[in-house]
């Protein structure tokens, strides 16, 4: 018990310290809650959304955990932080929110799922681009691919 | 007493609705039945009333769909619809009386006909692609999604590693025979397997040994459990909808003893999930199952927490299952 609580007091203060959150420790603590997220959630998902949002999972635990990943550009860890604790959170929560706010026989959900399953399919092409990109220290299509993921799924600077 | 004097009286309608009105005067019996005959004799009339309505109402549908032709070519005879569905067709000459009566009735009905309106302009399309496709022996194909990830071939062995955890089974292999699933240890009597399962028709169970050996439907099992391992009926692929394989350690300290749990299928492809020795909680989740599109696709879950085997079922989202106790389901 007592060194349950000193571990989450670590991460409490290394939390604190880190606010931002993109080091590659916190982003592979981040990945695991979003998996523990999706898992949870996979009763009100559809089979392919969950197979979908974990092979997302997949390919960021596989940048994260590659030979390279001390030395992960601030940019892929970036987008990599907006993946986890935005992107794929969001088109998940809207998912479920919708089937609850429907209600049971409530809609036909082929549409939110059509949404959904075109939502993390680009969502997972871009990750794994971006993987690529920094397993190439491509500088450019890095940029691009960071910048698309903003634009995909970021929060619209039109947003009023 | 009212009723037996009215059961006669259907039958004298009857008889003079199909016989000419003027012989139903003649038979007077009684003032009431005078009074039956006049009103049946008003019936007709009444009738006439009635048809003078309707005879303009199947007029109408037409000037309705000349409404719709209205922006193009503006009838003259749709007055009241052109009012309704825009202003391109004001200096139209008024029609008759009548009709504008009719035409008021029918103006609480038009909105009704803009939906039809609608559909020929805007639902068609919309319509189109939600049909499924089908292919060209007349059956029905559900949509295909590559998902894109890794397969396995008849007879092979995959180690599902924590970098390597997922495998789609094709859906030949998900189709056919079964999945057995068996625990490689040294003591086998330490450890056994279950299976909690959500079927097609949203329903979730649980399969354990000496719990309940089959489910969902003890008379047509998908799921069994015994203590050897549990196994998966794939020809009712189907019915199935996603599965978690979990293992629960016999022995009363929770610990889990190493080795390996092996998934074998139809085509002797074998899967091969480690088991890690360490203290758990009560119950480990080992291997997710989720049929997308009748393919079956299979993940060593490698998960680092265990819990009660109440936890597990919650943390893969079966929340549907009562519980007697944190590790005993209500099946």
């Amino acid at each position: 018990m007592r060194g349950q609580a000193q571990a989450r007091f670590e991460s409490a203060t290394q939390a604190v310290a880190d606010p931002s959150g993109d080091s590659v420790a916190s982003l592979l603590r981040k990945n695991q809650s979003l998996i523990l997220e999706i898992n949870s959630s996979a009763g009100d998902l559809p089979t392919i959304g969950v197979v979908l949002a974990r092979a997302v999972t997949d390919t960021v635990r596989e940048v994260l955990t590659s030979g390279d990943a001390d030395r992960l550009d601030i940019g892929v860890r970036v987008a990599i932080n907006g993946t986890l604790t935005d992107y794929l959170p969001g088109s998940i929560r809207a998912y479920v929110g919708a089937m609850r706010a429907a209600g049971p026989g409530g809609v036909d959900g082929t549409a939110a799922t059509d949404a959904l399953v075109e939502q993390l399919t680009t969502l997972r092409r871009s990750v794994e681009q971006l993987a690529q990109a920094s397993r190439e220290r491509d500088l450019q299509s890095l940029q691009v691919h960071g910048r698309f993921l903003e634009d995909k799924f970021g929060e619209s600077e039109l947003n009023l | 007493m009212t009723i037996r004097t009215d059961l006669p009286y259907l039958r004298a309608r009857s008889l003079r609705a199909a016989q000419p009105a003027p012989p139903a005067p003649a038979v007077s019996p009684s003032p009431d039945l005078a009074d039956v005959a006049g009103s049946v004799a008003e019936q007709p009339s009444a009738s006439l009333d009635l048809s003078a309505p309707v005879v303009p109402s199947p007029a109408q549908p037409p000037s309705a769909s000349l409404d719709l032709s209205a922006p193009s070519a503006p009838a003259a005879p749709a007055v009241s619809a052109s009012l309704d569905l825009g202003d391109s067709a004001p200096p139209t000459p008024p029609a008759g009386t009548p009709p504008a009566g009719t035409s008021l009735t029918l103006f609480d009905e038009t909105p009704a006909t803009p939906p039809g309106g609608t559909s020929l302009s805007l639902d068609a399309p919309s319509q189109a692609p939600a049909a499924p496709s089908r292919s060209p022996h007349g059956h029905t194909r559900t949509a295909d999604h590559g998902l894109g990830l890794p397969t396995i071939n008849a007879g092979e062995r995959r180690p599902m590693t924590e970098n390597e955890p997922v495998v789609e089974l094709t859906r030949m292999q998900s189709a056919a025979g079964g999945l057995d699933a068996k625990v490689a240890v040294s003591n086998p009597s330490e450890v056994i397997l279950g299976l909690v399962f959500e079927t097609g028709d949203s329903r979730e169970s649980l399969v354990l040994p000496g719990l309940s050996q089959q489910g969902p439907d003890p008379r047509r099992p998908i799921f069994r459990a015994t203590t050897s391992g549990v196994a998966v009926n794939l020809r009712r692929i189907t019915d199935i909808h996603r599965l978690v394989l979990f293992a629960v350690p016999t022995r009363p300290s929770k610990q889990l003893p190493g080795g390996t749990v092996t998934v074998t299928t139809y085509g002797e492809s074998r899967l091969e999930i480690p088991l890690v020795a360490g203290p758990t909680l009560g119950a480990q989740a080992l291997l997710t199952g989720y049929v997308v599109e009748g393919r079956l696709v299979l993940r060593a879950e490698h998960d680092p927490y265990s819990g009660t085997l109440q936890q597990i079922c919650a943390a893969y989202g079966y929340r549907e299952i009562s519980w007697r106790d944190p590790y005993t389901p209500l099946v």
